[in-house]
């Protein structure tokens, strides 16, 4: 029996580790070779390191590592000072409307950054809509450093935000409290035990934020390009798709992008696992938030104010262009209509087969990566041995810091190999491997913590009881992990319908999806067109997921209170 | 004018109290947690928190301490109003000079132990030095002399909470509260720890205040018990006059002295006795019952368990009305046996409150 099982888990690590290979190794391995052997994609091993000289010394890498770095620290600092106030008042206080801000905090992550940028420049761009309303113009601070740097604070302060404010609340409860009965006051509190002991969980939120930073494509682009400000992933971009195409750049670059965040990501890994108390497990008190008192006005301001700017400016930007019969008409009245919608629904740019394409695509994905997930998920926290748990492990985290732009780069260097007998280059399977590849990390971690938290003696109880193995895992496992499986699957839907650098680099010609659609529209289309699909597949990749997650809260509910009775 | 006399009377009493709360109410939104409480308590008295959970003991407990505000009522500490709604006042729990214990340990993990145990002092403002030898000497008196400057993770449960113990005494506070200090801890570690409680509070001349589910712990800690049910004391007293006279059903069965029986099922089962007039319901302790021939009896019981304690057996019988009953016997009786038991007049407990179903 137990020989039989051991069989089966060997069959199933063997497989998961090999489709990691493909799906994950091998473009990466490709790009390290392409950096070393200019000539590998003729198949070639000839001239090693010619290049890295060259490149290492030209001024762009160092320029773009700079600028990648430069961007990251401001985008970190400024989401920092947004966020951690608006966190202490929310964990530590009580805040008219909490859970409502927290929610309206979480619409930023539902917005694609390039969508909201595309929303900013809208609206800060000469004769925009900012100086259209109010006759200011903010042309010149969008399109310049503080400019990038506050539109992608904008974008990224909640990740800060839900950090601190659930340590902070956490910690208020169980150890700030106390302090207060032992003779602290409120400041001393704060200073001595909630932040202190915050310190790791905010630390870790910070680095994410910064590895998010420097893997962002669409704003540095959108952006930067206005003030020929580049960065490294924009840099690639550039090595890939302008003449003269350098690949052994593109390369190089990626490898130092995926160095910077290897370091960010492995640094935030081991603040937390590392902090050696837990401060948020525990039993649970409610914590007893004090009165805002004469604060409340300020503190509501303040919080309205950063909603206002981080979701509403933006989200108004893209919905009054996707309105206006012309762009030149500005905000008017009688400029305002549905013609936009209407022609989407022709089809004649091409509107409803991109997102058509997208939400087909996004589908598969989150299929194949689910189930990805669930067999990685079963062999490192139910299978026996240690070497390939640990490589498995690591392969489906490398992802994480792969940005977009660099997946694409290896998924071309490896399958355009003219070894290759067959392969899915120029076609959709192309596509669903750059999103599984970019997107596993999330299912993944899902799944797993979702399997560690199902007790194995549930398990070993379904045994005793006469279950087989295989019945267990479908009795017992399945209907445990099922819903974090399917909140990983719906993330995994919602991003890659709307990814944009990935696909713009590997699409099949002729094929659009939501972001090249868009993007392409933006460039030198009809703006209102793309702006009208950008709404549509916000409302469409936000209210379906919210939908279907809450109904799928209330169903577990009622099962519970039913088991409960 | 005797309503102004006993208002002053009382207004005093709690001016001399180390702890004392007056028509005490808490709320939160349609849910009354708290629903008129007055309790008082003597300097280097102890008072135990008695109640099944949710009755409202450690509300009360987080009331004193300041964590929670009262909705209406008064709160006194040594002799000084802390919390007043009606006046709006309301001390913070920094400014009441409180120690407390709590169930969870509460130690801040990012401080050593002896940080931990000084922070109270650190507070006051007192230097580095002083600090440390004050929370060595309250270590010391826990036993725990040697564990200064190690993290709190790295000790068990009970020497966590021993170091919780000499934080609270470390401030040289007069009265300390214990919120459940031993219920995470195993049964022998218990015992010992109520002991060495027990031992410190005297000691110091504490005054103390427990919140606890546990009846030999409060019985064995407190001078006097204060019972709770549903946000209410429905009985305040000496251990010992707990036990012998509780003043209802409920607190009868609460405190486990023995079957309670409805009038009715007295008159059934007790044959041979007259049940006084107003009665509605009467307690059999099980310490007044002896076991002894069915032939020398009316009163009859059958075996349905027996446990070997150790020391004595523990029989579950079953009276005659269905209600059940547990007391200790010398040697083993099988299950299903019928026997008789014995227990003079005077020893039984009438009540003129019925027993709830």
């Amino acid at each position: 029996m137990a020989e039989r099982r051991a069989a089966v888990s060997g069959v199933t690590t063997a497989l998961t580790t090999a489709a990691l290979i493909v799906v994950v190794a091998l473009p990466f391995v490709f790009i390290v070779l392409q950096a070393i052997f200019p000539d590998i994609g003729a198949g070639s091993f000839s001239r090693p390191f010619e290049h890295l000289g060259a490149v290492l010394k030209s001024e762009d890498f160092a320029t773009q590592s700079a600028n990648s770095l430069i961007l990251g620290a401001g985008v970190v600092l400024t989401s920092a000072l947004i966020a951690t106030p608006l966190a202490a008042i929310r964990a530590l206080y009580r805040l008219p409307g909490a859970l409502i801000w927290d929610l309206l905090f979480l619409v930023p992550f539902m917005i694609p950054p390039y969508i909201a940028t595309l929303g900013w420049v809208l609206s800060l761009q000469p004769a925009g809509y900012l100086q259209q309303l109010t006759g200011i113009n903010l042309a010149g601070f969008l399109f310049s450093l503080p400019g990038i740097v506050f539109v992608m604070a904008m974008h990224t302060f909640p990740v800060i935000y839900f950090a601190a404010s659930r340590s902070f609340a956490a910690i208020g409860a169980r150890y700030s409290d106390v302090s207060r009965v032992f003779g602290a006051g409120p400041g001393r509190a704060f200073w001595r035990i909630t932040l202190p002991l915050a310190t790791p969980a905010v630390a870790a939120s910070l680095l994410l934020v910064f590895a998010m930073t420097i893997e962002e494509y669409g704003t540095p682009a959108v952006l930067g390009a206005r003030f020929d400000f580049d960065v490294l992933v924009t840099g690639i971009d550039t090595s890939l798709s302008d003449w003269p195409i350098d690949l052994p750049k593109a390369a190089l670059l990626s490898l130092a992008l995926i160095a910077l965040s290897l370091a960010a990501f492995g640094f935030q890994r081991r603040i937390a696992t590392a902090r050696d108390f837990d401060v948020v497990g525990g039993k649970s008190t409610r914590a007893p938030q004090r009165n805002l008192g004469i604060w409340r006005g300020p503190a509501l301001t303040l919080f309205a104010l950063v909603a206002f700017v981080s979701t509403g400016f933006p989200l108004l930007a893209i919905l009054a262009t996707a309105l206006s019969r012309t762009i030149s008409g500005g905000l008017k009245p009688s400029n305002m209509g549905f013609e936009n919608f209407r022609a989407i629904m022709t089809d004649s740019s091409g509107a409803l087969s991109a997102m058509g394409t997208s939400f087909g695509l996004g589908l598969v994905a989150a299929i194949v990566a689910g189930f990805f997930g669930i067999a990685i998920a079963y062999v490192t926290t139910r299978g026996g041995s240690g070497r390939g748990r640990s490589l498995i492990d690591a392969l489906a985290m490398l992802p994480n810091a792969a940005p977009g732009v660099v997946v694409a780069l290896g998924l071309i260097l490896l399958w355009n190999q003219p070894a290759l007998p067959v392969t899915p280059y120029n076609t959709l399977g192309i596509l669903v491997l750059a999103y599984v590849c970019i997107l596993l990390p999330q299912p993944v971690r899902y799944t797993v913590a979702a399997f560690q938290q199902v007790n194995p003696s549930l398990e070993a109880a379904a045994r005793v009881h006469g279950a087989s193995a295989t019945r267990t895992a479908w009795r017992v496992l399945v209907p445990l992990v099922a819903p974090s499986v399917l909140a990983a699957m719906l993330l995994v839907f919602t991003v890659a319908a709307r990814e944009l650098v990935a696909s713009l680099l590997v699409a099949p010609v002729g094929t659009d999806t939501i972001g090249t659609y868009v993007w392409r529209q933006f460039d030198q289309g009809s703006i209102g067109e793309g702006m009208a699909v950008a709404f549509l597949t916000i409302i469409a990749t936000t209210l379906v997921p919210l939908g279907i997650l809450s109904a799928l809260r209330k169903v577990e509910r009622s099962g519970s209170s039913a088991t409960n009775l | 004018m005797l309503a102004n006399l006993k208002e002053t009377n009382l207004r005093a009493a709690h001016e001399d109290a180390a702890l004392a709360v007056r028509s005490l109410r808490l709320s939160y939104g349609p849910a009354e947690i708290l629903r008129g409480i007055d309790l008082s308590l003597a300097p280097g008295k102890a008072l135990a928190l008695l109640g099944p959970s949710g009755s409202g003991k450690t509300t009360l407990l987080r009331v004193l301490a300041g964590l929670e505000a009262p909705s209406a009522g008064e709160v006194f500490v040594h002799g000084g109003c802390v919390a007043a709604p009606a006046r709006g006042l309301f001390l913070p729990p920094e400014r009441r000079k409180l120690g407390m214990v709590f169930q969870d340990y509460a130690l801040w993990p990012h401080m050593s132990v002896a940080q931990n145990v000084g922070f109270p002092l650190e507070m006051q403002g007192i230097g580095r030095a002083e600090r440390l030898s004050r929370a060595q000497a309250a270590l010391a008196r826990v036993g725990l002399e040697a564990m200064g400057d190690r993290r709190p993770s790295a000790l068990s449960g009970g020497q966590q909470q021993r170091v919780g113990i000499a934080r609270a005494i470390a401030s040289g506070a007069r009265t300390v509260l214990f919120d459940e200090p031993l219920s995470n801890l195993d049964r022998e570690l218990r015992e010992s720890m109520v002991d060495e409680i027990a031992g410190l509070v005297a000691d110091l001349g504490l005054t103390a205040l427990y919140v606890t589910h546990d009846h030999s712990e409060a019985f064995s800690l407190a001078d006097e018990v204060a019972i709770l049910r549903e946000g209410q004391i429905v009985q305040a007293a000496p251990p010992e006059i707990l036990v012998d006279r509780p003043a209802n059903p409920w607190v009868a069965e609460f405190l486990r002295l023995g079957a309670v029986l409805s009038a009715d099922a007295a008159r059934a089962v007790l044959r041979d006795l007259a049940v006084p007039q107003m009665a509605k319901a009467v307690l059999l302790p099980r310490r007044d019952i002896r076991i002894c021939g069915t032939s020398e009896t009316s009163l009859r019981a059958r075996v349905l368990r027996c446990l070997f304690r150790g020391d004595d057996y523990q029989l579950a019988l079953a009276l005659p009305d269905g209600s059940e009953i547990q007391i200790s016997a010398a040697s083993r009786i099988a299950p299903g046996q019928e026997i008789g038991l014995h227990i003079a007049p005077e020893a039984l407990r009438w009540f003129d409150i019925p027993k709830r179903p």
